[in-house]
């Protein structure tokens, strides 16, 4: 059994824990093969088939909160880095580079997208009765130090868009 | 409610290779290796064939200490029967109705 492919399976296995059910088993059972793919077959190239199934997944999990699974926890590791990545561009914007116009309403979006995958991260919602819900926050401090930065680059965003400025 | 979804060439020749199996007990690896499927198009198609029905799916036991067991499928009956309509109908991609 090679180490490498073990450490491959183990890495695939930890980032599929926060799948949904349905799928995570599926994505186990490619994770699987890999031991039993034959000498010179690429272990590389299958696990881009499991890793893109996971990345999908974990992707819609932080793009649509609602269609989650009831009662499963949400991605935050997963949305913490992705809106991290996201802030990265407006920041780079906004502390070196000189904003223009066009470049400003992508940065706005993508401060904006990374905001709302972090505020799916710490808002859970519970169906009371009917159009009722109880709305919780869940403290999860890196998530909600993103959501913060990804307001305050929104609003100097904002502020540079501003016919005063 | 489970929708109904366009047929397309990978789920037309995984499901024909399913349907030559004759309900034998298949390993992922060997059905990539049979289709030309890669992994990424392989599972998430058995996961759509198995949301409507048309495989069961069940874990092997391991063949080694300290391996993870492999997940065999093989086709339901009504994955027989939606394979034999597809088998049957036009060559072009179609609206398949769900089980």
């Amino acid at each position: 059994m090679s180490a490498w492919r073990s450490r491959l399976e183990m890495l695939l296995t930890a980032g599929s824990v926060n799948m949904s059910s349905a799928r995570r088993e599926w994505v186990r059972a490619a994770i699987a093969e890999i031991q039993a793919l034959p000498e010179g077959e690429s272990a590389l190239r299958w696990s881009f088939g499991a890793a893109s199934m996971i990345v999908r997944d974990l992707g819609e999990q932080a793009l649509l909160p609602w269609r989650r699974e009831k009662g499963r926890s949400p991605p935050a590791r997963f949305i913490a880095a992705a809106s991290f990545l996201l802030l990265l561009p407006p920041a780079f914007g906004i502390l070196v580079a000189a904003p223009q116009a066009g470049w400003l309403i992508a940065a706005l979006a993508a401060a904006s997208l990374s905001a709302w995958m972090n505020v799916g991260a710490v808002v859970q919602s519970m169906p009371l009765s009917g159009l009722l819900y109880v709305v919780s926050l869940r403290l999860r401090p890196l998530n909600l130090l993103l959501l913060a930065s990804a307001g305050g680059i929104a609003a100097m965003l904002i502020s540079h868009s501003s016919p005063f400025y | 409610m489970t929708r109904a979804f366009r047929t397309t060439r990978p789920m037309r020749t995984l499901l024909e290779t399913l349907a030559a199996g004759n309900g034998e007990w298949r390993y992922g690896y060997d059905l990539s290796r049979e289709t030309g499927l890669k992994s990424g198009t392989l599972y998430p198609l058995l996961m759509r064939f198995s949301e409507r029905g048309w495989v069961e799916a069940r874990w092997a036991e391991a063949a080694a200490q300290g391996r993870p067991p492999r997940r065999m499928v093989r086709l339901s009956a009504e994955g027989r029967r939606s394979a034999g309509e597809l088998a049957a109908g036009p060559a072009r991609p179609r609206e398949l109705k769900p089980a």
